[in-house]
């Protein structure tokens, strides 16, 4: 369903959750090039705006900003009509905010945790159903989401996010079931280490990639390929061999 | 077992490690605490007395270093442009923006940068600290002239600062070295360009005499000069002899080429640190003849791209590798225009006799604007740039001799290419440095202002 009283902007439209995030630049800044329309939220106005005006700078065809606070979910309804109304329609939704929660106190402070779930899980869920009852209306579009390969197996050191991004990409695949019929794409985007201030106070950094690095791989998935993406390409085989580890020798590596 | 996973948790969040520093002559090392910043805004905290703002370090000594147990704030992230205004052709981006990033934006829009280095490799916060000159320099100065405003974490406040607003802290910025405060945004006027194209001459020099008469029948006409001379040859016959480098910007380009062709970017990386210097003499001589050989063929005359023109090194990423493990010394002066001709003759002197040879050695006339900063190198006369190996104790011997010569002509020497300067040499370069000092934010340092006593340890 195309409303045609919209104006059809050039390029993509599209809906940005953690437009500040150092994940979604790149990508963001790669459309833009493409003269595409961005509906950006992010929690920081004034990081939010440097971002707005660096892809209008870039070739942005146009580029809202809503400031907000994710964990939030009352205010998603309305965040979503908004946005709706302001586009018409979207053709890429992108879901790049997330939190690591303070590593010291995640494990033991069960505020910190459910922190943690809150923005990682609840607010997506929140906002994936919303977004998705749209698409499913508009039957096209992209749904993606930065999920993580900590969601693979859960490890001592990063549990808490783990779980929350494994929960995530199981509701993921749901969505994708139900909206299969509809034509739209739901992706869930698994990153390895990258380099971003999420992994800045983190001792090692194993195999760990710029964000532009992997920003090609995310592009491409917003339009064909696998709807389960892990970006770099090793993290695929390297998680395959994690999950095949038996949990008696699992428990007992130091990971 | 799988290394690639452990990745444990540092409990302290303001815990950074150490990391060990070098700068692109490799002679110096800084350890020091690494921050990355990604937001003007963000606040750092620091256990370290002492920061400094870094960007690709690409300065040959220690201008870019901090001090030992400092911490390095690498600015590379903040590389948003903000504002970009093509009718009055001026540009505002954040300081970490990369020269290759800023041309990848400006080029294919049908504009260039006011002044450009001999590397793309640099950011724009990098070209104001360090008032970068270019080919262009004797039409339309350096960096620094083309900045229309500044905003600066200065005494920890964010401050405006222009030719109007504060500008005795903006003369201090422009050329400043990073140690006024760290710089957030900068605004600089642009220049067109009719095409990415640009027609070049290569005219053969046999003396400095031919160069300095070329020089001036030709700076006029071609905004942008330069010359490579071979002062590394051991036969008087082909030593001094040089190739004169004249182009201009040109919109009469061949059907078959694009108007705004982007840079190429595949570029060439020495894969592994060589443990040895891999520039050796002879190797040397042989590259100088093939360099004069190939430069003077009719191919190298016409029309060029502004890539291999403005960047001719930065078709082999990390080139200063080459130099093995001792690094090497860049060694950067000016002498002013009264005295140019006879300090050159003296320093080529000197050259001949000496026990090492310069690698590559570049000749260009500065004009006679203004610069704009208390520390701007860049001044009325000839500029000469000398690449040596570090061969103890001969490089820093002869280094020393040539500073007689830039003292004798009232010359200077350039902080960003400088590894060993002496105090009173720096102050001799730059009159103005006292001015500069009460700017100086107490939080900044450099080994260079360290060493140099603009600041103290």
């Amino acid at each position: 369903m195309t409303d045609s009283s919209f104006p059809a902007e050039k390029g993509k439209r599209l809906f940005v959750c953690g437009a500040t995030s150092a994940i979604a630049l790149p990508v963001c800044r790669r459309l833009a090039a493409d003269s595409a329309s961005f509906f950006l939220v992010a929690r920081n106005a004034q990081r939010l705006d440097r971002v707005a005006a660096d892809l209008s700078t870039r070739g942005a065809a146009r580029v809202e900003t809503r400031c907000l606070d994710l964990t939030k979910t009352a205010r998603h309804s309305d965040l979503v009509s908004e946005a709706f109304a302001t586009f018409g329609e979207f053709d890429i939704a992108f879901l790049a905010h997330g939190i690591l929660g303070d590593p010291s106190r995640v494990v033991e402070d069960p505020k910190e945790a459910e922190k943690v779930l809150q923005t990682n899980f609840t607010s997506a869920v929140s906002l994936l159903t919303l977004l998705a009852n749209r698409f499913e209306k508009q039957r096209r579009g992209t749904i993606a989401v930065i999920t993580s390969v900590a969601g693979d197996r859960g490890r001592k050191s990063n549990y808490v996010y783990g779980s929350a991004k494994a929960g995530l990409t199981v509701f993921l695949q749901g969505l994708r079931h139900r909206l299969h019929s509809a034509g739209v794409r739901v992706v869930a985007i698994k990153p390895g280490f990258i380099l971003t201030p999420m992994t800045e106070n983190l001792a090692r950094k194993p195999l760990a990639v710029e964000p532009k690095q992997i920003a090609p791989d995310i592009l491409r998935s917003f339009e064909s390929g696998p709807e389960e993406v892990y970006t770099p390409w090793f993290w695929k085989p390297i998680m395959t061999a994690i999950r095949w580890i038996p949990e008696p020798l699992f428990k007992r590596l130091d990971l | 077992m799988l290394p690639a996973l452990s990745c444990r948790l540092s409990n302290a969040k303001n815990e950074f490690v150490l990391t060990s520093l070098e700068s692109w002559g490799r002679t110096i090392r800084s350890r020091c605490h690494l921050r990355r910043l990604r937001w003007v805004d963000e606040e750092w905290h620091t256990e370290s007395s002492s920061c400094l703002a870094v960007g690709e370090r690409r300065s040959y000594g220690d201008v870019c270093l901090p001090r030992e147990k400092g911490t390095a704030l690498d600015c590379r992230s903040l590389d948003r442009i903000l504002h970009f205004d093509p009718e009055a052709m001026v540009l505002t981006c954040e300081a970490g923006l990369r020269f290759s990033a800023l041309l990848d934006f400006l080029v294919p829009r049908g504009f260039f940068p006011p002044v450009v280095p001999g590397t793309k490799g640099i950011t724009v916060g990098g070209a104001v600290a360090n008032d970068i000159h270019g080919k262009n320099h004797h039409k339309d100065g350096s960096f620094g002239n083309h900045v229309l405003s500044l905003t600066l974490r200065h005494h920890g406040r964010t401050i405006e600062t222009s030719p109007q607003t504060n500008p005795h802290l903006f003369r201090a910025t422009i050329g400043g070295l990073g140690l006024t405060g760290l710089i957030q945004d900068v605004t600089f006027r642009l220049r067109r360009i009719p095409s990415s194209w640009l027609l070049q001459e290569h005219i053969p020099f046999s003396s400095l005499e031919t160069f300095l008469d070329l020089d001036r029948s030709s700076s006029e006409e071609w905004p942008y000069t330069v010359s490579w001379i071979d002062w590394a040859s051991r036969s008087p016959k082909l030593f001094g002899r040089g190739v004169f480098i004249r182009g201009r910007e040109t919109a009469d380009i061949p059907s078959t080429r694009a108007r705004f062709e982007r840079a190429p970017t595949n570029v060439g990386t020495i894969p592994f640190r060589p443990p040895l210097r891999c520039l050796s003499e002879i190797g040397l001589s042989l590259y100088n003849s093939l360099t004069l050989h190939t430069r003077l063929s009719s191919k190298e005359n016409g029309l060029v791209h502004f890539d291999p023109f403005f960047f001719p090194l930065d078709h082999i990423e990390n080139w200063n590798l080459l130099y093995g493990p001792k690094g090497f010394f860049q060694y950067q002066a000016v002498f002013p225009e009264a005295k140019a001709s006879s300090a050159l003759e003296k320093l080529e002197k000197v050259l001949f006799d000496a026990p090492i040879r310069s690698f590559l050695t570049v000749l260009k006339r500065f004009g006679s604007k203004n610069p704009t900063g208390y520390l701007s190198f860049p001044r009325a006369g000839i500029t000469v740039a000398l690449d040596f190996p570090n061969i103890p104790p001969h490089t820093l011997d002869l280094m020393e001799r040539i500073d007689q010569i830039v003292l004798e002509s009232g010359g200077a020497l350039y902080p960003a290419k400088d590894a060993r300067m002496s105090p009173s040499l720096f102050r001799h370069s730059f009159p103005n440095h006292s001015l500069f000092r009460e700017h100086i934010d107490p939080l900044f340092a450099s080994r260079f202002s360290d060493r140099i006593g603009l600041t103290s340890p």
